[in-house]
C-alpha cells in the first residue's frame, strides 16, 4: 500500500484495498497448493482440546461441525462476503474488495444466512 | 430498495437493518415495525442467532486454526525507509544497470540455447509407465471423453464409436460402423490388443504389460506426448500412443507388425487433432475400402452471420433505456459487458420491475438479462390488522430539542420524513452518477461517437441536477434547525476542483455518504452517539456536497 500511495495511486477504501490484495494473494496460495489437509481432523482436534468437560465438548463439537457443514454448502461468493463481513467490513468495503456492488453484497449475505438457517433446521429435524 | 412481504420486511431487509446498511428512512421504518411486531422480532432473533453461530465458528475454529505467521512482523517503518532509499537509488541504478542488462540478456540467451540443447539430448524425463498410469486415471475420471476413432490397416479403413454417439454423427457415417472388417479384427487379435477400444491408455497399458521384453521412449513436442514401445519378441515390432499433454487424452496410436502390416488409429475429434495423421508409406488415403471418409467439418454450420460483439455504445444504450424507467435509481441492477454481450443482472429485483426490464431489453440481441429470484424465508404469515400501533422510539436529547424547534411531535415527524425522503432521492442519484462514471471512464468516453457522448453527458447532468435539487431542499429545511442548534452558517462555499466529471462524481458520492450518515445521527435513525459538533459538521458537509455538485456541473458543461 505504501508503494502504491508513493506512486501517486489513489486508494478509495484502504480496508477494502488491503482485503482485496490479501484475497488475491490467498487465492494464489491456494492455487499453488497441490493438496490440502483434511479440515475435519484439525477441527475435531481443536474442539476436543477445549471446553469444561467431555459432554460439553461433545455438544460443542457437534454444533461447530454443523456450522462447518452449513458453511461448506455456500457458494464461493457467499462465503467470501460472509467471511469479510465477519472481519467487520461494511457492504461497500466488501464490494470494493470483491469487485461487486454493495447491493449484490447484501443479496449474497442474505442468501448465505438463509442457506445456513435452512441447513441448520434440516439437520435439527434429523 | 427494501422489500416488504405481506407487510413485513423480508429477511434481506432485516439483515441490512441489523448491519446498519439500510438508508435512513428505511432504517427507521424497519425499527418502528420491529417495535410493534412480535413475529419480526423473533425473525430478527433467529437471524442474530445464525450470525452469532458464524462469529463463534470464526473465533473457535477458524481463528484457532490459523497457523502462526511464517516470520515475525518486520518493522514497517524500516521497510518504508528501504523503499524510499530504493526509489532514490533507482536513478543511478538504471545508469549502471544499463550495461549489466546487456550482459544479462546475452547470458539468458546462452542459457536458453543450452537448455534447448539439453532438452533434445537428455533422455525423456517422463517414464512411460507413469505417464500411462496417469492417462488411465484421467480416462477413468472423465469417461465422457470417448470419441470416434478412425482405424486403418493397409487398404482398409473403419470408423468406430466406442460407447458414445456424438451429436455430430450423421447417417452416412454409420455405414462405416456396421461392423469392423474381419481383416482389422484379425490384426488386433494377432497383436493381442483390445479391438473394442483401441484408442485408450487402458488398452495400450494392458497390451504393454503383456508384451514381454521391451524398451520405451517418451518424447514431448507441440503439446503432445508420444509413448513409443519397441518389442523384442512376438508379432508386434513396435507400437506408439500419442497423448495430449494438457489432459492426457489419447489422440492417435499405431501398431507395427514384424511382417510390415500395421494398424493405425486416430481420434476424429477435430478439436483435439490439429492435423490428420500422415498416411502410411505407399498408401493414399483414397485407396481404402468402403465409403470414402468425409473430412472432419462441423456437422451444423452456422445458419447466420456471426453477431458483432457488444460495445460500450450498446452498454450506454442499455443504461439510457433503464434510466427512462428509473431502473438505474436504487434497484440492485448491474450492467456490464461480458462475453460479447451487455449483461444486465439483478438480484432481488421486484417481479414487476423484472417484467418492465425484460419488455424493454429482450428484443435487443446484444443484451442478456438475468435476474436471480428473491428467496423469501417464507416464515412470516401475512400481517394482521390488529397489530398494535408503533410506540414512538425513545427520543435522545438532541431529538427532543429538534422536536421543540420543529414545533411539536407531529411537525417533527413530518419534517424528518421529508428530510429522509430528500436524502434518499439524493443518494439514489449519487449512486447512479458514480456507477455511470465507473462504467464510462474518460478513455471510454473518447471512443464514443459525438451523439453517444452527448447521451452520456446528458445522463450524468440529469443526475447532478436532480441531486442538487434535493440537496438544496435539504439545506433550506435544515438551515433554520441547524442554526437553532447553534451551528455556524458556512460563510464561504468550500472550493472544489475536478479534472473531469468522473472524478467529481466520486468526490460527490463520498461527501454525500458522509452527509447521509450525519443526517441519520441527527434524526436518531442511527443509534450512534451524537457528537457536540454534529450540527456544524452537517452544515459543512451539506455545503461541500453542494460545492461538489456545482463543480461537476461546470466540468460537464465544458
Amino acid at each position: 500500500m505504501y508503494v502504491a500511495l508513493k506512486k501517486g495511486e489513489s486508494i478509495e477504501s484502504p480496508r477494502g484495498w488491503v482485503f482485496r490484495v490479501a484475497h488475491n494473494y490467498g487465492l494464489k496460495l491456494r492455487a499453488r497448493q497441490a493438496t490440502e489437509t483434511r479440515f475435519d481432523v484439525q477441527l475435531e482436534a481443536r474442539l476436543m482440546a477445549s471446553g469444561p468437560n467431555q459432554e460439553w465438548a461433545l455438544l460443542e463439537r457437534e454444533r461447530m461441525e454443523r456450522i462447518h457443514r452449513g458453511l461448506d454448502g455456500l457458494s464461493e461468493q457467499q462465503k467470501r462476503c460472509l467471511f469479510l463481513r465477519m472481519e467487520g467490513l461494511r457492504y461497500p468495503e466488501i464490494g470494493a474488495a470483491l469487485g461487486i456492488s454493495a447491493s449484490a453484497v447484501g443479496e449474497f449475505l442474505r442468501r448465505a444466512v438463509a442457506r445456513l438457517r435452512k441447513a441448520d433446521a434440516g439437520e435439527g429435524e434429523r | 430498495m427494501t422489500h416488504w412481504a405481506s407487510g413485513h420486511p423480508d429477511d434481506g431487509a432485516l439483515l441490512r437493518y441489523l448491519d446498519g446498511e439500510l438508508p435512513g428512512r428505511e432504517m427507521r421504518r424497519v425499527r418502528s415495525h420491529l417495535e410493534a411486531c412480535w413475529q419480526c422480532r423473533c425473525e430478527r432473533k433467529a437471524l442474530e442467532s445464525t450470525v452469532g453461530d458464524c462469529v463463534e465458528y470464526r473465533r473457535k475454529v477458524l481463528a484457532a486454526g490459523l497457523p502462526e505467521p511464517p516470520q515475525p512482523w518486520i518493522d514497517l517503518y524500516a521497510a518504508m525507509e528501504r523503499q524510499d532509499a530504493r526509489a532514490e537509488k533507482l536513478g543511478w541504478w538504471f545508469g549502471i544497470a544499463a550495461g549489466w542488462r546487456w550482459a544479462a540478456a546475452v547470458a539468458v540467451a546462452l542459457l536458453a540455447v543450452v537448455v534447448l540443447y539439453r532438452q533434445f539430448e537428455r533422455p525423456p524425463s517422463v517414464e512411460a509407465a507413469a505417464l500411462l498410469n496417469r492417462a488411465v486415471a484421467a480416462e477413468q475420471a472423465h469417461p465422457a471423453k470417448l470419441h470416434r476413432v478412425r482405424i486403418r490397416a493397409g487398404r482398409q479403413e473403419f470408423v468406430q464409436n466406442p460407447g458414445v454417439r456424438p451429436a455430430s454423427q450423421t447417417a452416412s457415417e454409420s455405414a462405416l460402423e456396421a461392423g469392423m472388417p474381419a481383416g482389422i479384427k484379425a490384426l488386433f487379435a494377432r497383436a493381442h490388443y483390445d479391438a473394442d477400444d483401441p484408442l485408450s491408455a487402458r488398452a495400450y497399458a494392458e497390451w504393454r504389460e503383456g508384451a514381454g521384453e521391451k524398451r520405451d521412449r517418451v518424447t514431448e513436442s507441440a503439446g503432445q506426448y508420444e509413448i513409443h514401445t519397441v518389442v523384442f519378441s512376438g508379432e508386434l515390432a513396435e507400437a506408439s500412443l500419442t497423448l495430449a499433454a494438457a489432459d492426457l487424452e489419447p489422440l492417435a496410436g499405431k501398431l507395427q507388425f514384424r511382417d510390415s502390416e500395421f494398424l493405425e488409429f486416430s481420434s476424429l475429434d477435430a478439436s483435439k487433432v490439429s492435423e490428420p495423421p500422415a498416411p502410411a508409406d505407399g498408401l493414399a488415403v483414397a485407396s481404402h475400402e468402403g465409403v470414402p471418409m468425409r473430412p472432419a467439418v462441423p456437422s451444423r454450420p452456422a445458419a447466420t452471420a456471426p453477431r458483432p460483439l457488444a460495445s460500450i455504445s450498446d452498454e450506454l444504450e442499455v443504461l439510457a433505456a433503464l434510466h427512462k424507467i428509473g431502473a438505474d435509481l436504487g434497484d440492485p441492477i448491474q450492467v456490464a459487458l461480458a462475453d460479447g454481450k451487455v449483461a444486465v443482472e439483478g438480484a432481488g429485483v421486484a417481479p414487476e420491475r423484472q417484467r418492465q426490464i425484460h419488455a424493454l431489453l429482450d428484443a435487443n440481441p446484444n443484451v442478456a438479462v438475468k435476474f436471480s429470484e428473491p428467496q423469501s424465508s417464507g416464515t412470516l404469515p401475512p400481517a394482521g390488522g390488529n397489530a398494535p400501533p408503533a410506540a414512538p422510539p425513545a427520543a435522545p436529547r438532541l431529538e427532543s430539542r429538534l422536536e421543540a424547534l420543529a414545533g411539536g411531535h407531529a411537525q417533527w415527524e413530518e419534517f424528518s420524513s421529508q428530510l429522509l425522503d430528500a436524502n434518499e432521492a439524493a443518494m439514489a442519484r449519487a449512486y447512479a452518477l458514480r456507477r455511470l462514471a465507473q462504467q464510462f471512464s474518460q478513455g471510454d468516453s473518447a471512443s464514443l461517437s459525438p451523439a453517444e457522448r452527448r447521451t452520456l453527458l446528458a445522463l450524468a447532468e440529469e443526475h447532478v441536477n436532480a441531486m442538487a435539487a434535493q440537496v438544496e431542499a435539504m439545506e433550506s429545511r435544515l438551515g433554520p434547525v441547524l442554526a437553532g442548534l447553534g451551528a455556524p452558517i458556512p460563510k464561504s462555499t468550500p472550493a472544489a476542483h475536478f479534472a473531469n466529471w468522473q472524478s467529481g462524481s466520486e468526490e460527490t458520492f463520498q461527501a454525500a455518504r458522509r452527509e447521509e450518515m450525519l443526517i441519520s445521527l441527527l434524526l436518531g435513525v442511527s443509534s450512534g452517539a451524537q457528537p457536540a459538533t454534529l450540527p456544524a459538521d452537517l452544515a459543512r458537509t451539506l455545503a461541500e456536497v453542494r460545492a461538489d455538485l456545482d463543480e461537476c456541473r461546470r466540468v460537464l458543461g465544458q
